[in-house]
């Protein structure tokens, strides 16, 4: 008791920066989004609510949000993996994956969107590239598949992919599959039944925190996305500096809502991970 | 089923290293014996195991299993099974799954599996144990089922790398045991590599000594211990206690103790060692009986360490427990001819 009492003391200072700054944020966007709090025209209740999921330009955001995050975040897993393994055999390999990744993981993804803007435009090098030998590109930039923002984010994400694969793999994975080969597994038998499964818990780790942050990253779709639909953070950021008075209100309640299929995409993936992990570690739930 | 391994001229370099870790390593394990490589840390054994097994490549030489030469092959092509020193079992698949790996690798039907899986559990004493996860069994049960798992597909050759070291003592004279008993039931020519004589002994019809990257010896357990080929192997099995200098002749060996009567095929000057527990205190009367007197005596309650001279050398020698002897005391002690051997200095 007395132990557990010390232990609440110990973590207080911690407890209260974080409902601060977090939960005080996040409580005075929802009392905003209710009408409650803030300079707004928007009654109090659900009326925010009510007028961002009214209509198409919801719904169709949330599908290319939710297909910009989904894509990216397979290609990102399967480049990253796919990578991993291939370059972990050798310490050059190594020292290769590790200068990849810090090539791009500082480079902020506002100038990463500008680079492949630049690559990947109308007017871009790739265009101009292929038109001189008689090919004409589709639009890759502002089309209606997000090719350049999922390019951007694969482009960003897969290396980070690619480090903790690595980490993963340095544990006793190698031991393991060394077993296998020599119990008669054969090379692809040896990854579909020893590694892959032993390296799920990281993937799905990983997976799941570039799935979040897809989900709520403004600048990129700001920048490489169509006018219309928009995904959600930039419908959240146009509601909220848009000229009405309503619309503060409505941009918060947008971006409530993302936060919210964030936690629902999370609590899915600690669900599949507990059993994967649990599959791996034997741990009872 | 069973098959003979050839280790031929083996030689082994790491990349960048400056000495050789194998130097021409030959060894023959006839079908469906038990050889030990017996060898301090850094002697070489376990590499050579793991060329064996394919996971190491050799610089030079040759491994041929059932005459034919495996260095080409992949490990998932050669007839083996592998226990490492830690049990490895795979942490995502449940005991049985575990046991069953190579099975469903090869495809093996089902109803197959199962009733090799039970055999197996039962053979290492753990049946019943089939659903549990690997991490809910102790270190002796993992590395008997890391022993089931390497069987189950009853493989030619056994290759076992210091398989009981990380285990406590009493569990490892079971380990043993259960070790000698798969071997009778299942039959795999098995290579298993060692740091513990006791256990080289234990479990080998033939032991090879390895010292730094080269065969020392190759012989019965009992022999090794009789008959050391070099005093490096007598100083690495704990018999080189008592080495004394003097001169080899045929069925002689004159040194300060006098003229000892003895089969060596060693000539000229040379060592001659007995091991301490092989001197038999009392009043023999006949050939290597040699006065001596007791100069210390050291109780160490399983048995007497004691130390007696005779014409000037100090003589180890260890006796039971309860022998009434003192410092000071004279006795004769025998020197038993099939027990002594003569090395080069």
């Amino acid at each position: 008791m007395n132990h557990r009492r010390t232990g609440l003391l110990l973590i207080l200072p911690a407890l209260a920066t974080v409902v601060l700054l977090f939960g005080g944020g996040l409580g005075y966007g929802f009392a905003q989004s209710l009408g409650l709090a803030g300079f707004t025209d928007t009654p109090v209740g659900l009326a925010a609510y009510q007028r961002v999921t009214d209509g198409p330009a919801f719904t169709d955001g949330l599908l290319l949000s939710l297909w910009i995050s989904t894509v990216a975040t397979g290609l990102a897993v399967a480049l990253g993996v796919a990578a991993a393994l291939a370059l972990r055999r050798t310490a050059a390999g190594r020292r290769t994956a590790t200068f990849l990744a810090q090539l791009g993981l500082p480079v902020p993804h506002l100038i990463g969107a500008v680079a492949i803007g630049l690559l990947l435009a109308d007017s871009g090098l790739l265009a101009r590239a292929a038109r001189t030998v008689g090919v004409a590109l589709p639009a890759l930039v502002a089309d209606p598949h997000a090719v350049a923002v999922i390019a951007e984010y694969v482009w960003k994400e897969a290396p980070f992919v690619l480090i903790v694969v690595l980490a993963a793999l340095g544990g006793p994975v190698a031991e393991h599959e060394r077993v296998a080969a020599t119990l008669g597994a054969r090379p692809r038998q040896v990854l579909r039944h020893v590694t892959l499964p032993l390296l799920a818990p990281s993937i799905l780790a990983v997976a799941v925190l570039i799935f979040a942050f897809t989900l709520g990253a403004y600048e990129v779709p700001a920048l490489l996305g169509r006018a219309y639909p928009q995904p959600l953070p930039v419908l959240a950021y146009q509601r909220f500096t848009a000229a009405e008075l309503s619309g503060r209100a409505e941009g918060v309640a947008v971006a409530l809502l993302i936060a919210v299929i964030a936690v629902a995409a999370a609590l899915a993936y600690t669900g599949a991970s507990r059993r994967a992990v649990g599959r791996v570690t034997g741990a009872r739930r | 089923m069973t098959t003979d391994i050839t280790i031929a001229d083996l030689d082994h370099t790491y990349p960048g290293a400056t000495t050789p870790t194998l130097r021409r390593v030959s060894l023959e394990v006839p079908a469906g014996t038990r050889t030990a490589v017996l060898g301090p840390s850094g002697s070489g054994k376990s590499t050579l195991l793991s060329i064996v097994a394919g996971l190491s490549a050799p610089t030079g030489g040759d491994v041929r299993v059932a005459g034919h030469s495996v260095l080409r092959q992949p490990p998932h092509r050669r007839d083996l099974g592998v226990v490492f020193q830690r049990p490895l079992l795979f942490p995502h698949l449940t005991v049985a799954e575990n046991v069953a790996f190579g099975l469903r690798m090869r495809g093996t039907d089902r109803a197959a599996i199962r009733r090799r899986v039970a055999e197996l559990l039962d053979a290492v004493a753990l049946p019943g144990y089939g659903e549990r996860r690997s991490s809910e069994l102790s270190g002796g049960q993992q590395q008997r089922i890391a022993l089931a798992r390497a069987l189950a597909v009853r493989p030619g050759v056994l290759l076992l790398d210091e398989p009981f070291s990380a285990l406590d003592p009493q569990l490892r004279g079971d380990m043993r045991a259960l070790l000698t008993e798969l071997h009778r039931r299942e039959g795999s020519t098995t290579l298993f590599v060692t740091h513990d004589r006791d256990e080289a002994t234990d479990v080998a019809d033939t032991v090879t000594v390895l010292l730094d990257g080269r065969v020392a010896q190759h012989a019965p357990p009992a022999d090794l211990f009789r008959r050391p080929t070099t005093l490096a192997v007598a100083r690495f099995l704990g018999g080189a206690g008592n080495a004394i200098p003097g001169t080899a002749s045929p069925g002689h060996f004159d040194c300060p103790l006098g003229r000892l009567r003895l089969d060596t095929d060693h000539r000229g000057a040379g060592l001659l060692l007995i091991r301490p527990e092989a001197i038999v205190v009392g009043d023999q009367q006949g050939d290597n009986v040699v006065p001596a007197t007791i100069t210390a005596v050291t109780d160490r309650g399983t048995h007497l360490d004691i130390q007696a001279t005779s014409g000037g050398v100090t003589l180890h020698l260890t006796t039971g427990p309860a022998a009434p002897l003192r410092p000071g005391d004279g006795t004769s002690l025998w020197l038993p001819p099939t027990h002594l051997s003569v090395v080069a200095p």
